[in-house]
């Protein structure tokens, strides 16, 4: 689930870091900026592992008197395959389906159409039920154990909007249209949409 | 340019950092400090967290003579199973690949190669059925497919050279930046 990615960046010290070794400064510098963020069409970045390359630095004395580097480096990704059977937990359900988290990652959903089949949601309790056979009733509950497959990913450019305004647009349209963006759906740069209807698939409590 | 990497070498690795930043809480690094724990977490409640060097690399000779493609080992490695049934979620077509007896036969070999403490409790029931036919089940595999493995060989395993750089991971990674060029390619 998860891979190593090389990656190519320009990264820029800080004179206040410099009292770090220079290589220590420009891990944690590449460490705050992709550390648990999503780099889209490549997946939730973890760690950096190691530093391939680093070219040789430029201190541009204008500006703030950064110390610049192209930094060429192997990050480790969280990605997993689409098929690749993964292990998680039951953290919410509801008619559309069920959410479930891996801890570092949360947005996996399972929908309704790809539960065991014969499941049927109960209101009262929000809870997903298996029909399993005629007397045998087992319950999707939260916090259990669940096994899941990759169906699809989705990866979404979150970036910042990239529609150009006309120039002298009146200050209150603009407003405007952010608080729309803002009031709308939650954006989730990388979701995975898990299955849970093959054999073997579901709640590990099931198959043990 | 991915290279896809086993459950366990991130989790040697996320290990060996704690061991060095251990009591340095770092507002900067909240993003790193927060994904470094949930992962730690999560995989320390997963087969992985007790498998060794060593197991991996007898486990992935073991398992040469199934032919398997290198997402389905990573997988019996990452997710360890213990049923048939979830052998049949990991490799492709498992039935018409393979008979149920191969399929036993694997099972063994994992139990082998990735012992676990739960193992105890189910070893009582299953006494030695295996033990003769298995061998020469594996002899036979091996005869009609070693053409076939010594073309896909390449491919799939070069990936698992990554475990030869296990010392790696445990150096500052200051003294890695001229030996790590083009070492894992």
């Amino acid at each position: 689930m998860f891979m190593v990615t090389t990656i190519k960046d320009t990264v820029k010290i800080l004179p206040r870091y410099f009292y770090k070794n220079r290589n220590e400064a420009i891990i944690d510098e590449i460490n705050h900026k992709y550390s648990n963020k999503v780099l889209h069409n490549v997946g939730l970045c973890i760690e950096l592992l190691d530093l391939i390359e680093v070219s040789d630095g430029i201190v541009l004395p204008c500006k703030d008197g950064s110390y610049t580097v192209k930094v060429t480096f192997k990050m480790i990704v969280f990605r997993p395959f689409i098929g690749e059977t993964l292990i998680g937990k039951v953290s919410n359900s509801s008619e559309k389906g069920i959410k479930v988290s891996m801890g570092f990652f949360d947005d996996i959903t399972i929908p309704a159409s790809q539960l065991t089949p014969d499941t049927t949601f109960d209101k009262t309790q929000n809870v997903w039920i298996w029909n399993f056979n005629e007397t045998d009733k087992l319950y999707i509950d939260k916090n259990e154990e669940i096994r899941f497959q990759v169906l699809t990913e989705l990866f979404v450019d979150t970036g910042p909007m990239s529609k150009k305004k006309p120039f002298g647009q009146d200050p209150q349209e603009s407003t405007k249209q952010l608080n729309e963006s803002a009031e709308s759906e939650l954006v989730v740069p990388y979701s995975i949409i898990g299955t849970i209807t093959q054999q073997g698939l579901g709640l590990t409590s099931w198959w043990e | 340019n991915n290279i896809i990497v086993l459950d366990y070498e991130l989790y040697s690795f996320l290990q060996s950092k704690d061991i060095k930043k251990k009591g340095k809480f770092n507002k900067f690094q909240q993003g790193l400090s927060t994904i470094e724990y949930e992962v730690n977490k999560y995989l320390s409640n997963m087969p992985s967290s007790t498998q060794t060097p060593e197991q991996i690399d007898n486990v992935i000779n073991a398992l040469k003579p199934y032919a398997l493609t290198m997402t389905e080992v990573f997988q019996l490695i990452n997710l360890r199973p213990k049923a048939l049934i979830d052998l049949t979620l990991i490799i492709e077509e498992c039935e018409s690949r393979f008979t149920e007896e191969n399929l036993e036969d694997l099972l063994t070999i994992i139990k082998e190669q990735l012992p676990r403490d739960d193992d105890d409790e189910e070893d009582e029931e299953e006494d030695g059925e295996d033990g003769e036919d298995g061998e020469e089940e594996e002899e036979e595999e091996e005869e009609e497919e070693e053409e076939e493995e010594e073309n896909n060989e390449e491919q799939e395993y070069d990936e698992m050279d990554m475990l030869v750089d296990e010392s790696s991971y445990k150096k500052d990674a200051e003294d890695d930046i001229d030996g790590e060029a083009g070492d894992d390619d």
